[in-house]
């Protein structure tokens, strides 16, 4: 199936703004068809997924959580050094730009507790990157089943005040990850949701739960952290939720409200702001987020239709950047431009300390509604001081390991997108280590 | 940061020189001698003005965002309402742990230097109080906190930075203009430009090279360029400002407290500033007296008793507003903790305020008395303080409150009394 885009779909945008930014000679070798690069990632979904049997399956990730918080967190830098290396890998990066985009819409502070260190980054590549192209109903179920965002939002402790367990001790519900449903993962902010529907989501999610490390040790749940539904503390009885009704179910109850809430033409608006938001514009016009929005409904929630109506917007290839490149991406841009080394345990500080210094550290944004992806939050002049300091500071440690002048180089990475002003600020420089730093800091590099 | 073996392309972690460094902070940059725009960098260039305003002159204003919700029930205890005990059940606290305020009320145990600033009339507190916007939803009430509008609204400024913009030209407080610690809230976003300032990381970049960017930007992406100008003039103020050795050791809520006094003690330092605290959003194991919640007011009690000593005989022209989003659900909630609620407190402290009291009207925590039968309603809304702050400290106009910096607010009376003259 071909893309239809519109406009002038070169391969230095393709990379830029679609992808994780050049390799060296990237623009040269999708010259002939940069269209065709992203149909080859949109038909080939597995490109997602990381290869790695040293990262830990589900069932281990749990166990890891055992270990105490610091064992848990020092994990996720596992799982942080796996997804930065996973993002050095591809030619374009569609794919891999999409599971971020995912992975960030559903997003999960690890600090919360040590089972979602633990597991968070196992969410990202069993989850988000197994249904990145797949429907996003069954990406929501996923993450709904997943102990990182039930304990991230405190579900594993909300019982439903008339269920056994509630009669028995007066526990009742808190209304934390119903909020969010509504409001981030799925019809917005302005789905038209009541307070009474966020306490009657709240109602329909209690016993969604994870096993405890007691219940497991007395046999009940098949190991610590696993997800469970518990039906002796689900509030029982039917639930009105925007207007339709539930009759009570068990655990199939939320698992209908869920895909209701996905199919919801309010989520379908709300998810495509979000996606046109992140690749394009601040400012999505009500067009494109129609356009969008339709191919979403149309297609019954398709992650691959919506990513596949994305690139055919008007917009989608138009030639002024009009997006500030956040931090992590600006790291990986930087790291695919030079050829950086592997991070290891013992280097990994050099992705980690600027990340956090630039807020922008994965799995760390402490609010649910995750990292902003409004130019404003990126460009304030103390961060591209950061920048500026951080270049300079990567340059003077690894301006020897870079092969070739920085003007080819330069030229090799952004092709015909490599502005007179870029080439003349490189060649302003005659120390070699200050003419790179400049390269690095080119709007080639920060914009897209 | 962590201590790192081995190798690795960079080295031992260790070799991270001291950031600032003398060479670079002297370097003469290309930009300083050409002269910049004066929109932006008045305050290095201005003669000494006539000093206008209130607060005796001068005046400095650091508000302190809490994000997440922070329980005013147990923040300013009622201790002497009937109806407390039974309402909070396991979450309330017993009074004689309390710093007591007077009959009705008392401060949670862990405030205790807030407590002190009270005895010596130098903080207030204002319960019951919420913004306009009462959906308990963070993001929409942190909006409302910040945005200063009469409802929901995407709107991208903030009210403080509408503030600013009002401000005759040659007014001290806007020339010097206001700064962010850490990230850039809403409440500063808009046309007037902010600083921003951190603790530093990274060595300093050499100052060629920043020319060179600079020149690049202002070709190629003149809104990143004027961006990055600031940011370097910013950090070269900070530099002298807040030398690195006063930050060594401190967690990061107490360097950017001390960051903030240290900015703002300056003669030509910025006067208004904005720093946010997270972790109030107590959903579970709130705890009482002890838990994480007075975990969190233990904190910001050391912050502002350190803020308050490092800005000395500045203090006295101070207002610390500390406020936060919406107060919390007054029964436990099943996780030992409160959910979203409305009405909370908002704090005063500084040597500017006319403080040692409790202002507010009181609702009540009867079942009928509460907001939707579970929060503590709200009897003030929190622009009337805000707009009473901004008159007395900084003499902005009534019209001005109503329409620009507020707007839509005219119905809303600002609470006047709460700064000395």
């Amino acid at each position: 199936m071909s893309l239809r885009v519109i406009g002038r779909p070169t391969a230095g945008l393709v990379l830029s703004r679609f992808g994780l930014g050049p390799k060296p000679g990237g623009p040269a070798r999708i010259a002939r068809d940069p269209v065709g690069a992203l149909e080859r990632e949109l038909g080939d979904p597995r490109r997602a997924l990381i290869h790695d049997p040293e990262l830990p399956d589900h069932a281990e990730a749990c166990a890891l959580a055992r270990a105490g918080s610091a064992a848990a967190e020092a994990h996720a830098r596992v799982e942080l050094r796996a997804r930065f290396a996973q993002a050095m890998r591809p030619e374009v990066g569609f794919l891999e730009r999409l599971v971020q985009f995912w992975s960030n819409h559903f997003s999960i502070c690890m600090y919360k507790q040590g089972l979602v260190a633990a597991t968070v980054g196992q969410l990202e590549r069993d989850v988000i990157r197994r249904t990145v192209l797949g429907r996003f109903e069954d990406m929501l179920l996923g993450v709904y089943r997943h102990p990182a965002m039930l304990v991230y939002l405190d579900n594993d402790r909300s019982v439903g005040p008339g269920s056994p367990l509630g009669r028995r001790t007066g526990a009742t519900y808190n209304e934390n990850l119903a909020r969010e449903l509504l409001e981030i993962h799925t019809v917005g902010a302005a789905g038209g949701q009541t307070q009474a529907d966020v306490i009657a989501a709240a109602r329909v999610l209690t016993g969604w739960t994870v096993v405890t490390p007691d219940e497991a040790a007395a046999g009940l749940g098949a190991a610590p952290g696993r997800f469970v539904f518990r039906a002796d503390r689900h509030e029982p009885g039917s639930a009105q939720v925007l207007g339709r009704r539930f009759p009570a179910a068990g655990r199939a109850q939320g698992e209908a409200m869920l895909r209701m809430l996905a199919r919801h033409p309010a989520t379908a608006r709300h998810l495509a702001v979000k996606l046109i938001r992140h690749f394009i514009t601040d400012t999505p016009t009500a067009r494109d987020v129609a356009a969008v929005a339709a191919a979403y409904r149309s297609s019954g929630g398709s992650l691959a239709a919506v990513a596949r109506a994305l690139l055919e917007l008007p917009s989608a290839f138009a030639d002024e950047d009009r997006k500030v490149v956040p931090p992590y991406d600006m790291m990986v841009r930087w790291f695919r431009a030079i050829g950086a080394p592997a991070l290891t345990p013992a280097n990994d500080w050099i992705l980690v300390e600027p990340l956090r210094a630039l807020y922008h550290l994965p799995w760390t944004n402490r609010a649910p509604d995750g990292f902003s992806d409004l130019n404003a939050a990126w460009n304030g002049g103390d961060s591209l001081k950061l920048r500026l300091d951080l270049a300079c500071y990567l340059m003077d440690g690894l301006a020897g390991s870079i092969s070739g002048e920085p003007l080819a180089l330069a030229r090799s990475l952004f092709g015909t997108r490599l502005s007179a002003a870029t080439e003349r600020a490189v060649l302003a420089r005659d120390n070699r280590k200050s003419a790179l730093s400049v390269l690095l800091m080119a709007p080639e590099f920060h914009k897209r | 940061m962590p201590a790192h073996d081995g190798e690795g392309a960079f080295g031992a972690r260790d070799d991270l020189p001291e950031t600032g460094c003398e060479e670079s902070r002297l370097a003469v940059s290309r930009r300083s001698l050409l002269g910049v725009s004066a929109g932006l960098f008045s305050w290095s260039m201005m003669p000494s003005v006539a000093l206008a305003g209130g607060g005796g002159g001068d005046p400095r204003l650091l508000v302190v965002v809490l994000r997440g919700g922070m329980d005013g029930l147990s923040t300013v205890v009622p201790h002497g309402d009937d109806d407390y005990r039974r309402a909070r059940g396991r979450l309330a606290i017993a009074p004689d742990r309390l710093h007591r305020i007077d009959g009705l009320f008392g401060l949670h145990p862990e405030l205790s230097r807030f407590a002190g600033m009270m005895r010596a009339g130098e903080a207030a507190v204002l319960h019951a109080v919420a913004g306009p916007v009462r959906n308990r939803s963070h993001f929409d009430c942190q909006d409302n906190l910040e945005n200063g509008l009469p409802g929901r609204s995407d709107d991208a400024t903030g009210w403080l930075n509408r503030m600013l913009g009002t401000l005759p030209a040659g007014d001290p407080v806007r020339a010097r203009g206001a700064v962010h610690v850490g990230k850039a809230p809403l409440i500063l976003h808009g046309a007037e430009p902010v600083m921003g300032w951190a603790p530093p990381v990274f060595p300093t970049a050499p100052g060629v090279v920043g020319d060179v960017v600079c020149e690049l930007y202002d070709e190629a992406d003149p809104l990143l360029g004027g961006n990055l100008a600031f940011g370097l003039r910013t950090h070269e103020i900070a530099a002298s400002a807040v030398p690195s050795g006063d930050l060594a050791g401190l967690s990061g809520l107490r360097r950017g407290f001390v960051g903030a006094a240290g900015l703002m003690r300056q003669a030509e330092g910025p006067r208004v500033c904005v720093l946010s605290v997270d972790g109030w959003d107590t959903h579970a194991l709130q705890g009482g007296a002890t838990g994480q919640l007075a975990d969190r007011l233990r904190d910001l009690d050391g912050c502002l008793d350190a803020y308050r000593r490092l800005m000395g005989a500045v203090w006295r022209r101070t207002v610390v507003l500390v406020v936060t989003e919406f107060g919390r659900t007054v029964r436990i909630n099943g996780t030992e903790g409160s959910d979203h609620g409305v009405g909370t407190v908002a704090l005063l402290a500084g040597g500017a305020v006319r403080g040692g009291r409790v202002l507010g009207d009181w609702p009540g925590l009867r079942t009928r008395d509460l907001a939707d039968g579970r929060d503590l309603r709200a009897t003030t809304d929190i622009r009337a303080l805000f707009k009473g702050i901004l008159a007395d400290h900084f003499d902005i106009p009534r019209a001005r409150l109503d329409t620009v910096v507020f707007p839509g607010s005219a119905a809303v009376a600002p609470l006047r009394g709460l700064v000395r003259a």
